[in-house]
């Protein structure tokens, strides 16, 4: 009796960390973490395992701080008013007060760095 | 702060814009405020459940020395094309009006390639390992650490 046909099984070439790339890519996170899983528990050791463990693993905690965040209303309020004027700019505002502005985020921060604040600036880009 | 079932489910509560004053878009999104990294600014980040990953602004990414960090660099699928880049854990911490702020280094795919003031807050890395609730009528983001 002849014996069913079967097709022969593909043998992988590929590396872990090819194969963990390409569930990334199709943005199959669970089946990139379980294939790692998978390897590290057969005692396979690739360069990039570190990073793919740490990439691939849940967020870590750190800390809890003791800081509240001030009513933004007068930032968003001057936004409102004025981001028309600084389309494509980043701007540095505290209350209704523009601190700084620029295309470049680094003179920004820079401007921003020099100051002394008693309130924490909201950075953001308008486009 | 907020529990469930007489548990703390969160520690943090931020009230959160539901339109950016600056992308053209229509649909009401949800927009948080956070530090990234050693930033003393806060930035404005959309919340994406739907994202398989967050993403960092690239100026901010690159003001921080993020695009130097060590990442696994790939191609993703987004909703601005594919993109090439790299994943890379980045320390935030979200910003509370009431309870506590929290910090967590969560994954984010940072990109070259990637418009000004985009930074999202997507799943993997991240919002699967916190604690997170929204009250869109109050327009309130509970947020905490995962248990």
């Amino acid at each position: 009796m002849a014996k069913a046909l079967r097709k022969p099984q593909e043998e992988e070439t590929r590396s872990y960390t090819e194969r963990i790339r390409e569930l990334i890519e199709q943005d199959h996170v669970q089946g990139a973490r379980k294939l790692l899983a998978e390897a590290l528990e057969r005692g396979e050791q690739e360069k990039d395992f570190p990073i793919l463990q740490s990439v691939l693993g849940p967020a870590k905690f750190l800390r809890f701080v003791d800081e509240r965040e001030p009513d933004r209303t007068p930032e968003f309020q001057w936004l409102k008013t004025h981001s028309q004027d600084y389309r494509g700019q980043w701007v540095a505002l505290a209350e209704d007060r523009l601190l700084a502005h620029s295309a470049e985020i680094q003179e920004v921060h820079a401007a921003v760095k020099a100051m002394t604040l008693n309130r924490r600036p909201l950075m953001l880009y308008i486009e | 702060m907020l529990t469930l079932e007489g548990v703390a489910f969160a520690q943090g509560r931020s009230t959160f814009s539901d339109h950016s004053k600056e992308a053209p878009e229509l649909s009401a999104k949800i927009f948080v405020r956070l530090l990234v990294g050693d930033l003393d600014s806060a930035v404005i980040a959309q919340l994406d459940t739907g994202a398989a990953w967050s993403v960092l602004d690239p100026k901010v990414a690159n003001l921080l020395g993020l695009t130097k960090a060590e990442g696994f660099s790939t191609l993703l699928e987004t909703r601005f094309g594919r993109k090439a880049g790299k994943l890379v854990k980045v320390p935030i911490r979200f910003l509370a009006d009431e309870g506590a702020s929290f910090e967590t280094q969560g994954t984010f795919f940072i990109c070259s390639d990637w418009p000004d003031g985009r930074t999202f807050l997507g799943y993997s890395g991240l919002l699967d390992s916190i604690r997170f609730a929204v009250d869109a009528q109050a327009n309130h983001f509970y947020f905490g650490p995962g248990v």
